[in-house]
């Protein structure tokens, strides 16, 4: 699937946590630790499981900028 | 020197060349730790006409270019990746960012007023955030798997 978002990182789950609804899915992408919280249904549909090779995607709108301000 | 903001389409292919103070920033120690480390030969520095220091953006990079010491704010937002930016391309009342943090570009959209509030230009230390519930995950198929 093409998709528009600009931001897509290849990475691996290292963890799933299962909530009532929620799961909180932890992805390795190079090195660095991504949180992503999806819905539980989600998260069990995918089959998320340590070691899933996944893309975490992003769209540009939704990342925020901030500096040091020093 | 720090050039200006940068309104080209695409960042320069060539490593661009950040100032002994902006690289020291974008890895997140001091200038005199940088000294001590080019002293050293861990980090590679050429200089400019005026025999300033430089530091090239890929020396920058494979230094980590992530900051130690943050702002000291408390942000509930569990995903932030320290970087520099690499392209700043203004359209009207918004603006495209590019972020390089890491091995990883993070392409930001945020209006123009926040880039002019926050100094954003090339070579400007930034640190992007995402809220984990913004944060999509798709399943890369296995090659090996058959499809279903």
């Amino acid at each position: 699937m093409n998709i528009s978002a600009r931001n897509q990182l290849p990475g691996t789950v290292t963890s799933v946590t299962l909530g009532a609804v929620m799961a909180e899915v932890t992805v390795d992408v190079a090195g660095q630790q991504l949180v992503s919280a999806i819905t539980r249904g989600s998260a069990e549909s995918l089959g998320l499981k340590e070691g899933s090779r996944v893309v975490v995607i992003i769209k540009a709108t939704e990342v925020m900028l901030g500096t040091d301000g020093a | 020197m720090s050039p200006p903001a940068s309104r080209a389409r695409r960042p320069q292919k060539a490593s661009r060349s950040l100032s002994i103070g902006e690289a020291a920033r974008a890895i997140g120690v001091s200038v005199d730790t940088l000294r001590r480390w080019e002293r050293a030969g861990r980090i590679k520095t050429t200089r400019d006409s005026a025999n300033r220091r430089l530091v090239s953006e890929d020396e920058v990079r494979r230094l980590g270019g992530r900051s130690i010491s943050k702002s000291g704010t408390a942000l509930s937002a569990r995903n932030q990746f320290d970087g520099v930016v690499t392209a700043v391309e203004v359209w009207g009342v918004i603006a495209l960012v590019e972020v390089q943090a890491g091995p990883h570009r993070f392409v930001s959209i945020i209006t123009r007023d926040a880039v002019e509030e926050l100094g954003l230009a090339t070579g400007v230390p930034a640190t992007a955030t995402v809220k984990a519930t913004s944060v999509m995950v798709a399943r890369r198929r296995d090659p090996s798997a058959p499809a279903h």
